[in-house]
């Protein structure tokens, strides 16, 4: 993305684009226009502007020149994608990379598909597709030249964005054969390169935006500008659930600079998904923040019970009185459970948590009556287009949604109602706003981790894991969502290792609700079952005295696949859930004599199809201060496209997942959020950042994702490590509540 | 009332002098965001607690959003748009060989931060980063990259030249 100052003229060429019904599917011949935007290389030239670009379908373009600008359909939240995917189409292309440059997509299903990150699941949606576009783009290249020259293709090749001729060593460049090329109809079953003549999967490379990050260049969401801009934040009701009963803004509209007050529409329908409030609309964002301080308003009650963390801990705990809704039931549970030597219970306690991506929410929009643009940091591109349809009430085609740089997702712009927001607030300027949360603002109105209760039952018999009971409550973010069908989807996994590994057993689940906003946070469910089920492991190794590792070995058995029904299916290979944990006993040296105070936790975790096996070392100070020393970790993921990107994700997952089990929790009392910003929602700084150690092994299988996998083994693993270390069982998260000593 | 109170103020930013409508509490983070269009310098937490916004002021790091910009008249101020002319100081080139960002948000605020450190310590140790880079926070995570762009930077000589 560069940096631009948006003008009108720029909306009315886009807008000329859109309605002038341009569509070039993948399998549509090419066609040549001239680009809206450039490339994001910015350091490259200034003249690129003026360059005529030759479209060879929606994702690639070409300059005379020979530059290449691949187009990545994805939003880039940080985890590279604007990087991996132009990798996956230059690949087959036989591109040179250092000729190649990046830039967004257009938002429009029906060219790209949907085009929202989460899930980890960006790399297994576009391998196959992306790297046939290359392939079919590098025959037309080869037809093209083959022309020229009036020569069969079979008499060229393709080389670092050349086609060459074998006899005489002729060469043609890209750039040059682009008109020609795009002229041409894309083969159906272009054939795809064998993985190991590979030149750009699979090897390390940097990030296509660096150079424009550091220099300031790269735009965010907050960095739209536009002419005649205003900018705008938003009172919203301090509670869910309740609405503005009137206010008084006389003092806040003396307020240099600012230039409305109005009231956002109250929610009517399904799609009004914004919480509604007092618009302040000003000329600057200091006098919108400050304006906004001097409106008194008043609020109707909630429309249930106001609610406070601690009274839904309360309910939890009932919740847990009863016996939820089964989800699974294996062999006999009861029986083998009262028949156990040893029976174990125990409960963990899972606070709320705040995604604090770094950019606050924000949305550009410019609606002018006929066409609604909008600038959003987005994950779900889609989904706010045919939000701001249905809001607007235009036509599809006369949306168009730009996704900006993106300051961090980690789930949180998997939510639109920001967007609508915006959307609603720009209906009523009919100037281009911005609006724009401040930090307080999106904490206090974050859709948080869910909080709740794993309660946990396993009865142990001659050394083995005979029964496994797990009732989990919480405030399930489908629920929340009114999607009751299934609330405990993204809250716990049934199939997952180890529960469905034991042969007596029982899953069950209940979910509360709650008018507190939750919604899913990088590997959500995950997150929390890893914590539950990696300690309780722990507990059971360390009540029948065998080593933590060697009861997941004699868990797991022999080699066998797993039915696995749910995201990362269909499959659970338990050879897999093995290597990563042999792998990393080896590489952590597991069981080496550490000195006093410290010593080494393990966990594993299968998250959406990936594997993760984690060795955590920590040290104790005499004054009960904790240090987490070092972090080994064995993923296996399948192939990978970028292995730089890769162990950035794995090390980013378990710097978050530090901050997570360390530190984060919010709080609410009277329905109103306690922590407002970093001083009362302390964030890990690189100070508390241990050596970390990352490594993949079986890279053959076919890709996968990485963004979370990294995540959810941390919990377990440093809390076996404090047991390990002090005999002190942490069963609540944050650790920092917790006296070690 | 103050505040409707504006003034006019002159602040040099990256070598450059500007005249700008202030309010007397105005942060110097909106006035370089939304009155000098230098969008480089991020806001993230508004009370100084996270370094997104971090500039330099006579060379020293400080955090704008908790800066009045009415006390920096007549004194230098540097944004990241100001630090080079194409990303040339010594601490961009070690962030570009060691490609430290993911999302990128705060990296303008930890470079600066960087810039400020080494302005005054052109070799420091592990714990001399670890305690310079405290309050700045990076979300995703790139903190080990960022001080191994600190040690490479510091070893390339630190100052821009």
């Amino acid at each position: 993305m560069n940096k631009k100052r948006y003008t009108r003229r720029d909306f009315i060429r886009v807008s000329t684009l859109i309605s002038g019904g341009l569509l070039a599917g993948f399998y549509l011949p090419g066609y040549s226009r001239k680009p809206k935007r450039v490339s994001n290389r910015q350091n490259r030239a200034s003249w690129l502007d003026e360059t005529e670009w030759t479209d060879l379908n929606v994702y690639v373009r070409i300059a005379p020149n020979n530059l290449i600008s691949i187009i990545t359909p994805y939003p880039e939240i940080g985890q590279g994608i604007r990087t991996s995917m132009p990798m996956l189409i230059a690949e087959e292309l036989d591109a040179d990379w250092n000729l190649v440059s990046t830039e967004q997509a257009e938002t429009d299903q029906k060219k790209y598909g949907s085009q929202f990150v989460g899930g980890s699941t960006s790399m297994l949606r576009t391998f196959d597709l992306l790297r046939k576009t290359g392939a079919s783009l590098r025959t037309m290249f080869l037809q093209a030249a083959a022309e020229k020259w009036n020569i069969d293709k079979s008499k060229c090749y393709t080389q670092n964005s050349y086609v060459i001729r074998k006899e005489t060593g002729e060469k043609l460049s890209y750039g040059e054969l682009a008109t020609q090329a795009s002229k041409i109809s894309p083969p159906e079953n272009p054939i795809l390169k064998n993985r190991k003549d590979f030149e750009i999967i699979g090897k390390r490379k940097k990030n296509l935006d660096t150079q424009n990050i550091i220099t300031g260049k790269y735009q965010y969401g907050m960095d739209i500008q536009m002419e005649d801009m205003l900018v705008a934040v938003i009172l919203r009701p301090p509670i869910f659930g309740t609405q503005l009963k009137n206010y008084n803004a006389t003092q806040a509209l003396k307020t240099e600079g600012v230039v409305e007050i109005f009231t956002l529409p109250n929610a009517k329908n399904d799609f009004d998904i914004h919480r509604g409030g007092i618009v302040v609309l000003a000329k600057n964002s200091f006098a919108a923040i400050k304006a906004r301080d001097e409106i008194k308003a008043e609020w109707t009650p909630a429309k249930s019970n106001i609610e406070s963390t601690e009274q839904l801990f309360e309910i939890f705990h009932d919740k847990l009185k009863s016996e939820g809704e089964i989800l699974k039931s294996e062999g006999d549970f009861e029986n083998a459970y009262q028949s156990a030597e040893i029976k174990l219970q125990a409960n963990y306690e899972i606070p709320f948590v705040a995604h604090a991506t770094n950019e606050p929410q924000n949305t550009t929009v410019y609606y002018n009556g006929t066409v609604c643009q909008i600038w959003s940091p987005t994950q779900v591109p889609n989904y706010v287009r045919s939000l701001a349809a249905k809001i607007t009430g235009l036509d599809i085609k006369n949306i168009i949604v730009n996704v900006t740089g993106i300051g961090g997702g980690f789930g949180r712009r998997l939510e639109a109602d920001y967007a609508a927001e915006a959307i609603y607030v720009a209906m009523h300027t009919k100037k281009p706003v911005k609006v724009f949360w401040t930090r307080e603002d999106d904490f206090s109105f974050d859709y948080f981790r869910p909080a709740g209760i794993h309660q946990l039952k396993a009865g142990i018999k001659n050394g083995k894991i005979v029964a496994w009971d797990v009732h989990h409550t919480s405030t399930s973010e489908l629920t929340f969502n009114n999607t009751h069908k299934k609330p405990w989807a993204y809250e716990i996994f049934p199939d997952n290792y180890p529960p469905a590994f034991v042969p007596n057993l029982k899953i069950a689940y209940s979910d509360v609700e709650s008018n507190i906003a939750v919604g899913p946070l990088r590997a959500p469910g995950h997150n929390t079952t890893s914590f539950a089920d990696g300690s309780f492991m722990d507990e059971i190794a360390h009540s029948i005295g065998v080593d933590p590792i060697q009861l997941h070995l004699d868990l797991i058995g022999e080699p066998k696949e797993w039915p696995y029904n749910g995201d990362g299916g269909p499959i659970l290979y338990s050879k897999r859930i093995k290597d990563v944990i042999l792998e990393v006993k080896e590489k952590s040296d597991w069981g080496k004599k550490m000195p006093k105070n410290s010593a080494q936790g393990f966990a594993f975790h299968f998250t959406f199809g990936g594997y993760a096996a984690m060795v955590t070392e920590v040290s104790i100070s005499e004054k009960g201060q904790l240090k987490v020393d070092k972090i080994t970790a064995v993923a296996d993921i399948g192939q990978i496209v970028n292995p730089a990107g890769a162990e950035e994700q794995m090390i980013g997952g378990i710097i978050d997942g530090l901050n997570l089990t360390l530190n984060a929790e919010v709080k609410i009392i009277d329905g109103k959020v306690v922590q407002q910003n970093f001083d009362t929602y302390p964030m890990l700084r690189m100070a508390d950042v241990p050596e970390i150690k990352v490594s993949f092994i079986n890279t053959y299988a076919p890709v996968g994702g990485v963004g979370e996998m990294g995540l959810p083994p941390v919990a377990p693993s440093l809390c076996n490590a404090i047991f390990a270390a002090t005999g002190k069982r942490i069963r609540s998260l944050p650790v920092r509540h917790h006296k070690l000593l | 009332m103050i505040q409707s109170v504006i003034m006019e103020i002159t602040l040099y930013v990256n070598k450059e002098k500007h005249q700008v409508d202030i309010s007397p509490d105005e942060p110097l983070l909106w006035v370089l965001r939304d009155k000098l269009k230098l969008t480089g310098t991020k806001y993230s937490c508004g009370k100084g607690l996270c370094g997104s916004c971090t500039v330099l002021l006579d060379g020293q790091a400080i955090r704008s959003c908790i800066t009045p910009a009415l006390s920096v008249m007549g004194k230098e101020i540097t944004t990241i748009e100001g630090l080079s002319k194409n990303g040339n100081h010594p601490v961009q080139k070690a962030w570009r060989e060691i490609d430290v960002p993911q999302c990128g948000y705060c990296q303008p605020g930890q470079i600066m931060n960087a810039v400020g450190l080494l302005n005054t310590n052109h070799l420091p140790s592990n714990k001399e980063i670890t305690l310079a880079m405290h309050g700045n926070i990076c979300r995703c995570g790139t903190y080990p990259k960022i001080k191994q762009a600190i040690k490479l930077a510091s070893e390339m000589g630190g100052k821009h030249e």
